[in-house]
């Protein structure tokens, strides 16, 4: 299983993508290694513990028998001091375990984050509903595997080699019962895992369908009744809610089917024992060359038969745990893989100056994709308005997305130029207003000022003004410090579209992106942002998408996308 | 409502699954705790036995009763995981439907407060907890009490009553530490929890423009601090948690020895030992299991009151102005509206009638109280009308509507879920929708974000449509659409028989000037030119 540990640099889909996912796994476990392996450690200790905790009690007994109270008052004394190490030692190891169980779900998450919320380019392209999941549920999948798992690596050989020698000791026959029904475990072992193969990539499905419903719902709940489609919607949400309940009973039905074997094989041998123990405390048989048990070492044994098998049983059930994460961690990859390297802050246009844009040869294709989605080649002079139009889905987004730098081209250059310089795409460099604001759940003032935190009150006051929100700071309860929530609650849609102009204006960028700034707005609304945006590019570069004529009809050029080829519209008015 | 009788009927089965899952879960574990009892007073007995010279010990009943415990052990075992499971999965799916009822069930205003990553984790999480407190908590507990009391009968039976009161004392200790502990602290971790799935539901959508602004760090940061945040009331919670296991623990051993210890005084022989030793480690280490319930309880306690009640109400919870309508066969209108004054306008009151099959078309500049008006006659028709024949009295089509993740053709299904794809490409193909390409198959991207305002526009006005409502309310039902489209859509909205529109507009075109099915409300003038 450690053996694929530094296969991580394998590329997806390659021949053997489950053992690739296996390595991706194991060492997603490495921030909390050093916890589970003192975790094992103390879970040996604690095995060790018990063994004595059972001789002790079994020596009592003894004890009894003999009526020696010596004996029996000595036992009880080494029975209740090992019994409370026992527990203090399982106390340690389960904190221990907890602790890397943390680590490693925080490392997850802090990988999910640099993933989800680059500061270089985004390659995933995950939705809000599965980011929250793999984030919150799916990182604490995986890390709640290794807390149960990786502690056993080291625990589990040593408590059944322990167990194993202490009933050779006192009895060994016993032991060979125990070595024979360990041939038989393998089996079960491989029974365990071949069921629990089975319905766990359906659970995660329906998980991932479930989430992405309920979020759905909620977000268009007032359409849902203005529809009269609540009671439908909520149809479609029970069946997607039982589909997951079907898929995790079908997944639990076999984690208990094969626990239930294991278990009829380990009572099955702890009956041979036990019985073979009895008879022999009858003087019924007798093995030869076997040392006469008595009842303190025919107790003992009894009494540490179960714990030989108990490394095992956690073993099997965690065959259903370990494809679970296999699951998530095969999720979190999947959002993880390729991210970019944090890059340092490069040098950013100077703000005086309006910035230039060209693409050079520029292809652009989805990861799986067969065919390009983008091939443009064109500049955009400093100062000027172009409008970018073209068919839904023809790629304008996409295109405004590498202009900047939000992804990387596959083929071909962007380049920011100024009088004096000419570089590559920096994420910070240009403002983007696009179809779907967002706003944080912080109060209007931080919102604004996000893109440069040590704005003073003055130029906050000057981007309000800029951008035409004076009327709707005035009406909010609190002015500036009103807290936005998620959404926009609290303010219309494009009232949100101007804060969020607002904020690319403090930010001082000379190259405005917008992608259709007025979706999703009444023609009233519509006007305002327009009028925000010609006040506050005043002298800048924008290049803007869109399919409003009003828009459109005031850019110095219109170039339009069809087939994912960039082309001129012709000039329409020169300014 | 036709199935008012169902969800009792299932509310039944439900509750009668979950007990007879407790009922199995007892009956596993006391067998569990029987088979470790007897099959350590067995051997003890056997080892007794052969020690004497003449004994009467027969060996075949109790080795019975082992194997017969042994059976009913792993029987119960896997049934009750069954059983259990598949009760409380069931209460998982109807927290679940039941939050989204009371989500839809809401007012009007209060719903546009809701959070949806609020109410994602809610629906998710905690109704998971909520629901799983049968298999985390109800069950331990219940199987708790059952064996203590089992046992203590078992052991007061086999040997005296004194043990037998230290062993139950000792089961109530662990029982009352175990209680008092859970706190604050997994509350704690829930808020962080569902603070930290919120912000990320936002800050995915956010991150295009924030990136650009080059806040992407602080936006990553925003994110960061929230996880740390849950990592560490998690710590906190964790912490207490397993302070508990160890008290609780540590009580058990201490009651382990001690019930050992009186037995011993009182016990025949030492088979009874053994037997009163392993009966009461059977019923402590079930006790022990007490901290983890008590925990789960919380936890559940605290879910279920989050799915009960609402959202975190709207700072902004917009008040509709007063307003009389009324809807009849003849068509609607509506009275004593006050449009309050404005800088170049003064306040005046209005009112207008508007006959079935015609449009009523507002106009006014920016912020002339157009979209206001609108809306407070939406919701007066609407409580002022039912609908009639199977069709809605009102349906308002809203500049940000919502379409849900799918195809065009499931959206349309949610207001009329009798067509086929072949119907909707037809009306599609009616709203020139099917010129850029979109068929009743078209995936319409999370949020509808494939389309283009101008679609989207038409596909929320093709929705509505498809509703057939009495009273059709749109806002701006031309914006993103070139002169031809929207020319186009306005006749589409002029020539519905039974329907009355009322549209709100900057200005009349010229295509609707001429028509006379239209009746026009300026809100900019003094007079009222309802002509």
């Amino acid at each position: 299983m450690t053996t694929h540990e530094t296969d991580e640099t394998s590329g997806p889909g390659a021949v053997g993508e489950r053992p690739d996912h296996d390595a991706w796994l194991t060492a997603c476990a490495a921030p909390g290694r050093h916890w589970f392996g003192l975790s094992g450690t103390l879970r040996t200790l604690e095995t060790l513990f018990t063994i004595t905790r059972w001789g002790a009690l079994a020596w009592t007994a003894q004890g009894a028998l003999d009526r020696a109270t010596a004996h029996e008052t000595w036992g009880l004394a080494a029975f209740a001091v090992t019994s409370a190490s026992a527990v203090g030692a399982g106390w340690a190891a389960g904190t221990l375990a907890e602790r890397g169980g943390r680590a490693v779900s925080t490392g997850l998450r802090r990988q999910l984050t640099g993933a989800l919320l680059p500061t270089a380019g985004r390659i995933t392209e995950a939705g809000p509903a599965e980011a929250a999941w793999a984030v919150v549920d799916l990182a604490d999948d995986v890390a709640d595997f290794h807390a149960q798992v990786a502690p056993l690596r080291r625990s589990a050989p040593l408590s059944m080699l322990a167990v194993l020698a202490v009933t050779a000791a006192v009895h060994w026959p016993a032991a060979i019962v125990l070595v024979l029904t360990t041939a038989l475990l393998p089996l079960n072992m491989r029974l365990a895992g071949l069921f629990a193969q089975h319905g766990a990539d359906r659970q995660l499905a329906a998980t991932r369908h479930l989430n992405a419903v309920v979020l759905d719902s909620f977000r268009g709940m007032r359409t849902l009744r203005e529809l009269g489609a609540v009671g439908r919607r909520g149809r479609t949400l029970t069946t997607a809610a039982e589909r997951l309940n079907k898929a995790t009973t079908s997944v639990l039905r076999r984690a208990f089917l094969s626990g239930m074997i294991m278990d009829v094989v380990i009572t099955f041998s702890i009956a041979v024992n036990a019985t073979y123990i009895g008879l022999s405390l009858l003087n019924y048989v007798h093995v030869p060359h076997a040392p006469r048990l008595t009842l303190f070492t025919g107790l003992l044994v009894l009494l540490v038969c179960p714990m030989y098998f108990a490394p095992m049983r956690a073993r099997a059930s965690a065959f259903h745990q370990r494809e679970r994460a296999l699951n998530a961690a095969g999720t979190i990859r999947d959002i993880v893989e390729d991210t970019p390297a944090a890059v340092a802050r490069a040098a950013r246009p100077q703000p005086t100056e309006a910035v230039g844009v060209s693409l050079t040869q520029v292809r652009f294709r989805y990861g799986g994709a067969d065919h390009d989605t983008i091939h443009a080649d064109a500049d955009f002079a400093p100062g000027t308005w172009t409008a970018i139009t073209g068919a839904s889905g023809s790629g304008k987004s996409t295109l405004l997305s590498l202009i900047a730098g939000l992804r990387l081209p596959s083929a071909g250059a962007v380049r920011w130029q100024t009088s004096l310089v000419r570089l590559a795409p920096t994420l910070g460099g240009c403002a983007w207003v696009g179809q779907q604001t967002v706003l944080l759940d912080a109060t209007v003032r931080d919102n604004i000022r996000l893109g440069r935190p040590d704005a003073t009150e003055q130029q906050i006051r000057k981007a309000v003004d800029a951008a035409g929100l004076n009327a709707v700071i005035g009406r909010l309860p609190e002015g500036l410090n009103t807290r936005l929530g998620e959404g926009g609650w609290g303010v219309s849609t494009g009232e949100a579209r101007r804060i969020a102009i607002a904020r690319a204006f403090l930010r001082g960028a000379r190259l405005w992106l917008l992608d259709e700034p007025t979706a999703h707005l009444d023609a009233d609304s519509e006007r305002e942002v327009i009028e925000a945006l010609r006040r506050v590019t005043d002298g800048c570069t924008v290049i803007v998408a869109t399919h409003s004529f009003t828009l459109a009809a005031a850019a110095d050029l219109v170039l339009a996308i069809d087939g994912g080829l960039l082309h001129d519209a012709g000039l329409v008015n020169a300014r | 409502m036709s199935g008012s009788r169902c969800p009792n009927v299932r509310s039944r089965r439900a509750r009668s699954l979950a007990t007879t899952g407790l009922v199995l879960a007892v009956v596993a574990e006391l067998s569990s705790v029987g088979l470790l009892g007897l099959s350590g007073w067995f051997v003890s007995a056997c080892a007794v036995a052969g020690a004497s010279t003449f004994s009467s010990f027969s060996y075949i009943a109790p080795s019975g009763e082992v194997r017969a415990f042994a059976m009913a052990r792993i029987a119960g075992n896997y049934s009750k995981r069954l059983v259990l499971h598949a009760a409380a999965l069931r209460r998982v799916a109807t927290a679940r439907s039941d939050l989204f009822d009371r989500a839809a069930a809401t007012d009007r205003t209060q719903s546009e407060g809701l959070w949806s990553g609020d109410l994602l984790d809610r629906s998710m999480a905690d109704a998971d907890s909520a629901g799983m407190a049968l298999i985390e908590s109800t069950a331990p507990v219940a199987v708790t009490a059952a064996l203590t009391v089992g046992g203590a009968l078992a052991v007061a039976a086999s040997t005296a009553i004194a043990p037998a009161a230290v062993l139950a004392a000792g089961a109530v200790v662990m029982a009352v530490i175990a209680h008092r502990r859970p706190g604050a602290a997994r509350e704690a971790e829930q808020n962080t929890r569902k603070a930290l799935r919120a912000e990320l539901v936002t800050a995915v959508d956010a991150w295009t423009e924030m990136a650009s602004l080059g806040a992407a760090e602080q936006l990553a940061a925003r994110t960061t601090a929230r996880f740390t945040r849950l990592d560490r009331a998690r710590e906190a919670a964790d912490r207490r948690r397993y302070r508990t296991t160890l008290i609780t623990g540590l009580t058990g051993a201490a009651t382990l020895t001690a019930t050992t210890a009186t037995g011993a005084g009182g016990a025949p022989d030492a088979a009874m030992l053994v037997f009163v030793a392993l009966m009461s480690l059977g019923v402590l280490t079930q006790a022990e299991q007490l901290a983890n319930a008590a925990e789960a309880r919380a936890t559940a306690t605290a879910a279920h009151r989050r799915l009960t009640t609402n959202g975190p109400h709207t700072a902004s919870a917009t008040t509709v102005p007063g307003i009389r309508s009324w809807s009849t066969e003849q068509g609607i209108g509506f009275a004593d509206y006050l449009l309050p004054p404005m800088a170049l306008r003064p306040g005046r009151v209005l009112g207008a009638t508007v006959a079935r099959g015609t449009m009523l078309v507002v106009t006014g500049r920016s912020g002339s109280g157009k979209s206001t008006l609108l809306r407070a006659l939406a919701s007066s028709l609407r409580q002022a009308a039912e609908g009639r024949d199977g069709r809605p009295a009102v349906v308002a089509v809203a500049a940000d509507d919502y379409l849900f993740t799918g195809t065009l053709g499931s959206n349309w299904r949610l207001a009329d879920a009798a067509l086929n794809d072949d119907e909707i490409d037809e009306r599609l193909a009616e709203l020139r929708l099917s010129d850029s390409g979109l068929t009743a198959k078209t995936s319409v991207g999370p949020g509808g974000r494939q389309l283009s305002g101008g679609e989207l526009r038409r596909v929320y006005l093709g929705r509505a449509l498809a509703r057939h409502p009495h009273v059709l309310i749109v806002d701006e039902p031309t914006t993103g659409l070139d002169d031809r489209t929207a020319r186009h859509v306005l006749g589409i909205l002029t020539n519905l028989p039974d329907t009355t529109v009322v549209i709100a507009l900057h200005d009349v075109p010229a295509c609707l000037k001429s028509s006379g099915h239209v009746t026009r409300l300026p809100l900019d003038h003094t007079s009222q030119e309802a002509r």
